[in-house]
């Protein structure tokens, strides 16, 4: 219903004619995960191969998936170059609003309030529009090779190797990589092929998404309902996306049949109780859905990580999926391009389940959290919920009580066998290094691999590259982020890898050795 | 009385007093909530604070 997709060529691989290959790196799926892992290796110049089973970007044609896309990843699209593409396609915003009855405001909140990153909180963007900006990049750099219409089928690992079974319309052949990225997605045939199960559990409750396009201006906000009148007292999501459609999700009753709600008749009516109905709107896209959770004890397996919803699925609150996934992504390629250009031992790579299987659990925990909020399962858990909703209407504490989603925030790797102190990511701020000009903190880590920011009154001890947070940041501003006197590593990926204290030069070597996995 | 966010983690806090009434009837919950506002009470002392916290629970009844 009005969307029209790239279609990428399928190729032959060499492998099919006879030309036996050693791939560093091969990537499986070409979704979210899969693209940006490609796409971060290939800017490091590691020759990637990325395989995926389809021709387009998406999946079952239009249906939309993710559509929040948070700072983290929005800074991650600027070091890609495809921040702007987004920003210019989708839409920016930071208001969102908890309403109960038809259009009564317990509180609102502005999630830019404070933000000092080059990027906003949000930018709202159909994921396929996502997947393809990414695509296209991929397409330009020289070290990525991709394949559409390979299908992986399974994977057998081999001694210094994995062996990964491909099907392609002209038939099937072995492609043979020294590590491979997983990110093929729930049901993932890496996973079968290597014997490693997994069980999802589906939740209770159901939703009907109906993403639709209004004609006339609406503020792009997030509105959300706890109890909407039109929706027989249950909850609603509104939310604009890119091409002026907007996302609206309808909370059904658990024992509704997914086809009786998600039937265009039903749909139209709901609509109409809920817009009014004059109101000049057109319907994009409808689909029941509901929420599955599963997570690996490991994402590795020898010479395979798993990545995005191969190792983890959980509900869509607070947009945790598609941004984790990316943040998977991220935190891998870093590694990965530092163990095959000899900068880091492989070690470095047991940091990746260390740090990113904890920041899944968290994001099942707090997806639950919400989860249950938006429905309750006994009255008092009803009662309470009210209780606290009354108390919000007045009263900032209880505000912070009523969880509609958590919004989806870097995860703090302060338990990582990489982090001397700290674990939080840094915004991409202004930052300078004396006698050069201002870049920025996404940019120059690209750059510089690691490095130091110095807070005030603190010189760079011998033999160690330093910056400092740009001057046209404010005082309070630079000293919240890095105080002074103090001293911070930044991984390649924008957590802080330690904050020391007047440190010596031995100190400050012996935390970034830290971080590249050199510690013993 | 304070009415700033002072609940160090307002999630984790909802989330026990969920566990801790899982199953139980709604009058047992009512027991519960009751002993649970008591401790609280107690935890709190100042009586100028209490009878504030009684006052704004009055005021912010549901609307209807």
């Amino acid at each position: 219903m009005g969307y029209e997709l790239p279609v990428f060529p399928w190729r032959r691989a060499p492998e099919q004619d006879g030309v036996a290959k050693r791939h560093p790196v091969a990537v499986v799926g070409g979704g979210l995960t899969g693209l940006t892992a490609a796409c971060l290796l290939a800017l490091r110049d590691v020759p990637v191969v990325l395989l995926d089973e389809d021709d387009t970007v998406g999946v079952r044609g239009a249906s939309s998936r993710g559509i929040c896309y948070a700072q983290r990843s929005l800074e991650i699209f600027e070091q890609l170059g495809i921040y702007d593409r987004i920003a210019a396609k989708g839409t920016t915003w930071s208001v969102a609003r908890v309403l109960i009855g038809a259009a009564d405001e317990v509180y609102h909140y502005d999630l830019a309030k404070g933000g000092i990153s080059r990027q906003p909180p949000f930018i709202n963007i159909q994921q396929f529009y996502v997947e393809w900006y990414l695509a296209d990049r991929l397409a330009e750099l020289p070290a990525a090779d991709v394949r559409w219409r390979h299908l992986v089928t399974g994977a057998r690992p081999a001694n210094d190797h994995v062996k990964l079974d491909v099907e392609t319309p002209e038939g099937g052949y072995v492609l043979e990589a020294d590590w491979v990225i997983d990110a093929s997605g729930l049901a993932s045939a890496v996973r079968a092929g290597l014997g490693i199960e997994t069980r999802s559990e589906q939740g209770v409750d159901r939703w009907c998404i109906s993403d639709v396009r209004f004609h006339d201006p609406v503020p792009p906000e997030r509105w959300t309902w706890v109890e909407a009148p039109f929706n027989e007292g249950r909850a609603v999501w509104q939310h604009q996306m890119a091409d002026g459609v907007w996302r609206i999700d309808y909370q059904m009753d658990p024992d509704s049949r997914p086809e009786d709600v998600a039937s265009e008749e039903v749909a139209w009516a709901r609509l109409r109780a809920h817009l009014g109905a004059d109101r000049e709107i057109e319907l994009v896209w409808l689909g029941p859905w509901g929420y599955r959770t599963h997570v690996l004890d490991d994402f590795r397996a020898g010479r395979v990580f798993f990545a995005g919803d191969a190792a983890h699925v959980f509900s869509p609150f607070g947009a945790r999926g598609g941004n984790s996934g990316i943040q998977d992504a991220e935190n891998l390629a870093w590694k990965l391009a530092a163990v095959l250009q000899g900068k880091a031992p492989e070690r470095l790579l047991d940091s990746y389940s260390a740090e990113r299987r904890p920041a899944a659990a968290f994001n099942i925990m707090t997806t639950e959290r919400s989860a249950r909020f938006v429905a309750p399962r006994s009255p008092f858990e009803r009662a309470l919920r009210q209780a606290t909703l009354d108390l919000a209407r007045q009263h900032e504490f209880a505000r912070r009580v009523v969880n509609m989603g958590r919004m989806s925030s870097p995860f703090v790797y302060d338990a990582s066998p990489l982090t001397t102190s700290g674990g939080e990511a840094l915004p991409n701020v202004p930052v300078q290094r004396a006698g050069d000009g201002v870049g920025t903190l996404a940019g120059l880590l690209r750059e510089a691999g690691m490095l130091v920011l110095l807070g005030r009154g603190l010189e760079a001890p011998d033999g160690v590259g330093a910056y400092r947070v740009g001057a046209d940041l404010g005082g309070a501003e630079i000293e919240a982020l890095v105080p002074a006197g103090a001293a911070l590593v930044v991984r390649p990926d924008q957590h802080v890898a330690a904050r020391l204290e007047r440190p010596s030069a031995a100190a400050l070597l012996a935390a970034i050795d830290r971080a590249w996995g050199r510690a013993a | 009385m304070r009415l700033d966010p002072n609940i160090g983690d307002p999630d984790g806090f909802y989330e026990a007093v969920l566990a801790a009434n899982e199953g139980r009837s709604l009058e047992d919950s009512l027991q519960f909530t009751l002993r649970l506002c008591l401790l609280l009470a107690n935890q709190v002392g100042d009586q100028r604070v209490l009878l504030d916290a009684v006052a704004a629970a009055q005021a912010s009844e549901t609307r209807s």
